[in-house]
């Protein structure tokens, strides 16, 4: 079983070439856009580079400006309203101080004078008061499995969870939301604060980039303790290839605290389809055991049928609680994955 | 179902080499996976799908085992035996001994109906119940008829129904020969005969007078004894008969009368002399008792003794037997140049020589002597009759003398080459021993064509015998004088032998019918004429009369009956010779096997069939068919065959 070499250590044979005084020159760096041959509005690969951690996730892609300009256009979607910290792009169903009328109700005390609707008072001598849309930001939580499951595959399943919640993250910032990420395994090992506007996307991604994989899992005990750091809920998505008994129970926490879910289920061509046969020893990638098994047909069908009917189990489970899911393996082109399947399941609109 | 080759089963140890070759598995190789959780669950349900998942995992293992054991089993040859009917192969030996001819044969038995015949022997029921046998047999059995005596002889196979009347004539024609059943041999080519045959089985049909005992190997096939006659035993024969000249020339008849019954048995004692009755006495004889029988003063002229014991009895043949009294013939014998008187003695004493005496200047050419002995000398021409020459001359005609051979001295040595080195089987020879013989002087003589050598030295013939012309011829190429021949007690004997043999005599060491003058009936009577016969006539005992040419020897053969035979020489109308030769089935040694008619114990005990009555009413035949393996290794290497592709093919799916 091989696996494709993550491209981090050539990204960073590259990155190290650079120099250093050029990439600090704009604090948006990094979605400059690319001088490459296909002669691209924006940065020059020196600039594109000078951010290490990007160029090792995305590489000259996510540098395209064109690929930028689709994410923008881009918006996560929330099947609920969140309680916000402050006002953002997105429609509340609080009323509140936006120009958007939205009903009327009659006054009562306390209520603000300057709402009441006088023109409503003289033609009928009842006081109500005009209610108004506010527009409130949405907070989305990025949680990335950071297991040494993940850091295996044909293509590296870390690597494409983090480029994942990337553009996911960018989405968000560009839509006035809030993003707010963190890695585990085990436990939440590293936590990124809220952050807001397009500006702050070079923070996100370098604490993506910055994400090393390591530990077994443990989704239970890190959801649950993700979900006890937050007071107020938000849109948790979380990206990981689940490979931890017992796990979705961690999901149960953050709907528990009133967060929206999204499982974003990553799984290599290589966990799909097997190519084993004869005599093995398995070695767990998490737990350093071994398995000595005798592989034929049956038993790699045995092991297809049970992944099958694993999927199927996590899949009731997250209908069950209202939880979007999604399994997505890492050999679909990141491109497929956020503006078709991630459009088609409703995350992204 | 039985194996043909049950040893191949030692192969199953092969299984046990598989199963130990299954457990070395390759080596695994190490992979690492991200997680290990489904693979546990999957192994999980696989075991919990059980003994199907297991069989399925060992096929392998399965379908190597089932290969090898349907290639072992197809080496170990199964096979279901199967009856296949098959034409059966039955051995009808009747006995044809005298002994069969007891008249005690039982008509009930032989499936006679009506009153019984006044005489119906042994041989008569075993006869019918041969051809009840043969009537039993199916379309597709083959049957051959065997007459047992002393001898066996094939008298009929065929095919049935095809050759049903051929078998059923020959039995009807068979005769029984005057001699007594040789069981071993009778069992042996029975055996043989059925044996080659895919189902054979033999039916013996005999009285039962043979000894079983004499059987020491029994046939391994199917074999019936069919017991045939009442099993009485009231007879009486005269087991011994001979007759001799005393001293004075008087005769003397010695025999045997006794009774085999184990009742007292009176009857008349006849002698008869020359076919006429010569004295008759009445005698009783008591149970299992012998009567000695000495008569004298007999004519002098009396040459045919037969004496007769007139009983009604079971068997009549053994009542009657015959003596003659050997009349030695009269040979004339020339002797030309005697030398000495121990020749001379010799010659005189063979009896029925009459000795003349010539020189060589004397000799007479025109002949009249049935042998001429020349001593150192021979005529121009060959005799008229058989000769012997003694010490060749040089000159003799037919003969190469080249020298002398004696004693001589070589470089330091002293060397005789007139020893006798060689002595050769030879009539000549009978009863003569010549160890301590020495020549010391012998012509050196080359074998003509027509000799053969009797005794040589190392070089050269000492005495040879032959036949140069139409005369006998008999040589010694030494001086009687210079050998030491005359001393020895064999010398007379030597010289009996040579006038015996040149005309045609028995010589004194031969045995059976010519020195007794008595022979088996059946036997040929071998004639051999004297040199001027040119008329031998032959009286058999039933007086027919047979006449052969006198120039040549007589083989006769027509000597079925006992009794005496008489045979004449004639040279012209003169009779040279007369001698009466006697057939008779009475040997000493065997009278029991003939005239002793009690059934022997034990003879049931050599079949292997028929069960153990003595008298079966039906004759026994084997079934008709036989036991055939039907094998079926072909359909076990097909099977195993297709376990080896199927197994090929579940390797490489």
């Amino acid at each position: 079983m091989d696996r494709e070499p993550v491209s981090e250590s050539r990204t960073t044979s590259q990155a190290s070439t650079l120099e250093p005084a050029r990439a600090r020159r704009s604090l948006f760096w990094w979605f400059t856009p690319p001088a490459s041959p296909a002669g691209s509005r924006g940065s020059t690969s020196a600039e594109q580079a000078s951010n290490p951690q990007a160029a090792e996730l995305f590489g000259a892609r996510f540098l395209d400006e064109g690929w930028r300009r689709r994410l923008e256009r881009l918006q996560l979607v929330s099947q609920r309203m969140h309680g916000a910290a402050s006002h953002g792009g997105r429609r509340s169903k609080k009323r509140g101080t936006s120009v958007e009328f939205a009903d009327y109700r009659e006054y009562t005390r306390g209520d603000d004078l300057r709402q009441i609707d006088w023109n409503v008072y003289g033609r009928s001598d009842r006081l109500f008061v005009k209610l108004r849309e506010d527009e409130e930001s949405l907070t989305v939580h990025l949680l990335v499995d950071c297991s040494k499951s993940m850091d295996w595959g044909r293509h590296n399943k870390l690597a494409y969870a983090k480029r994942l919640a990337a553009a996911l993250g960018y989405v968000a910032l560009a839509g006035q939301d809030q993003v707010e990420a963190a890695g585990f395994n085990a436990r939440l090992t590293s936590h990124l604060p809220v952050l807001r506007g397009k500006a702050q996307a070079g923070r996100l991604v370098t604490f993506l980039g910055s994400l090393q994989a390591g530990g077994p899992t443990d989704l239970k005990a890190a959801l649950r303790a993700y979900s006890a750091m937050h007071r107020r809920s938000g849109l948790a998505i979380l990206i990981s290839d689940l490979l931890n008994p017992g796990g979705l129970e961690g999901l149960t926490a953050l709907l528990d605290r009133g967060f929206e879910a999204v499982l974003i289920h990553l799984l290599d061509p290589v966990e799909t389809d097997p190519e084993l046969e004869g005599e093995v020893e398995l070695l767990d990638r998490e737990s350093s055991e071994v398995l000595r098994v005798s592989l034929d047909a049956a038993t790699i069908d045995a092991y297809k049928r049970r992944l099958a009917g694993w999927l199927g189990e996590t899949e009731a489970f997250c209908a069950k609680r209202m939880v979007r899911y999604l399994t997505a393996s890492t050999s679909m082109p990141l491109d497929d994955l956020v503006f078709r399947q991630l459009r088609a399941r409703k995350i992204l609109a | 179902m039985s194996l043909l080759s049950p040893w191949s089963l030692i192969w199953l140890a092969a299984g046990a080499a598989i199963l130990w070759l299954y457990t070395l598995k390759p080596r695994s190789r190490r992979v690492e996976v991200s997680s290990t959780l489904l693979w546990l669950s999957a192994l999980k349900e696989e075991t919990a799908r059980s003994p199907i998942q297991w069989l399925k995992r060992h096929l392998l293992l399965l379908l190597q085992l089932l290969v090898a054991l349907l290639g072992v089993f197809a080496l170990a040859r199964p096979a279901f035996v199967r009856s296949q009917p098959v034409g059966r192969t039955v051995v009808l030996a009747i006995d044809a001994s005298a002994s069969m001819l007891a008249n005690d044969g039982d008509p009930a038995a032989a499936g006679l109906r009506g009153p019984p015949p006044a005489t119906f022997t042994r041989f008569d029921e075993a006869r019918a119940r041969a051809a009840q046998a043969l009537a039993q047999l199916q379309p597709g059995d083959r049957a051959i008829v065997l007459r047992t005596a002393d001898r066996v002889e094939v008298a009929a196979q065929g095919t049935l129904p095809a050759d049903r009347e051929t078998l059923e004539a020959a039995i009807r024609r068979l005769q029984v020969l005057p001699s007594s059943l040789d069981l071993p041999q009778a069992l042996e080519v029975a055996g043989a005969l059925a044996r080659s045959a895919r189902l054979g089985q033999v039916v013996l049909f005999t009285g039962g007078v043979a000894d079983p005992g004499t059987v020491t190997h029994r046939p391994t096939v199917a074999l019936q004894l069919v017991q045939v006659g009442k099993g009485q035993a009231d007879n009486q024969a005269i087991t011994q008969l001979a007759a001799r000249r005393d001293g004075a020339g008087d005769l003397e008849v010695f025999g045997r009368l006794r009774n085999f019954s184990d009742q007292p048995a009176a009857g008349t004692l006849r002698v008869y002399v020359d076919g006429e009755l010569y004295q008759e006495q009445p005698m009783t004889l008591g149970p299992h008792e012998t009567f000695p029988l000495v008569l004298s003063e007999f004519p002098p002229t009396a040459s045919v003794i037969e004496a007769r014991f007139v009983r009604r009895d079971l068997l009549a043949l053994d009542n009657v037997a015959t003596a003659a009294v050997t009349v030695p013939p009269v040979r004339k014998v020339l002797l030309v140049g005697g030398r000495s008187d121990q020749l001379e003695r010799a010659l005189r004493a063979v009896p029925g020589v009459e000795l003349a005496k010539a020189d060589p200047q004397t000799y007479d050419p025109k002949g009249g002597y049935d042998i001429y002995v020349f001593e150192g000398w021979f005529p121009s021409k060959a005799p008229p009759g058989h000769w012997v020459l003694i010490d060749p001359p040089t000159w003799a005609p037919g003969l190469n003398v080249a020298g002398t051979l004696g004693r001589r001295t070589i470089g330091n040595q002293e060397v005789n080459d007139a020893q006798i080195a060689r002595v050769l089987p030879s009539p000549l020879l009978d009863g003569v021993d010549l160890t301590g013989v020495s020549i010391t002087e012998a012509k050196k003589v080359s074998l003509p064509d027509w000799a053969e050598e009797v005794v040589s030295a190392r070089e050269s013939p000492l005495i040879f015998m032959g036949y140069p012309g139409p005369y006998r011829a008999v040589v010694f190429s030494f001086d009687l004088r210079s050998s030491n021949l005359f001393g020895r007690v064999g010398f007379p004997v030597l010289i009996a032998n040579v006038v015996n043999w040149l005309t045609g005599e028995p010589t004194a060491g031969a045995t059976g019918m010519a020195d007794t003058g008595q022979f088996v009936p059946g036997d040929a009577l071998l004639i051999q004429p004297l040199p001027r016969t040119t008329r031998v006539v032959v009286e058999t005992p039933s007086k027919r009369h047979y006449e052969f040419n006198g120039n040549q020897p007589v083989r006769f053969l027509d000597t079925g009956l006992p009794g005496a035979y008489t045979v004449t020489q004639y040279a012209g109308g003169q009779q040279l010779d007369r001698r009466v030769y006697v057939a008779s089935i009475l040997q000493p040694e065997n009278e029991s096997a003939i005239a002793d008619l009690h059934p022997r114990d034990g003879l049931q005990a050599l079949a292997t069939i028929g069960g153990s009555s003595a008298q079966p009413a039906t004759i026994v035949l084997g079934p008709g068919f036989e036991r055939v393996p039907s094998e079926w290794w072909r359909l076990l290497g097909a099977l195993a065959l297709a376990g080896l592709f199927a197994e090929w093919w579940w390797f490489h799916r």
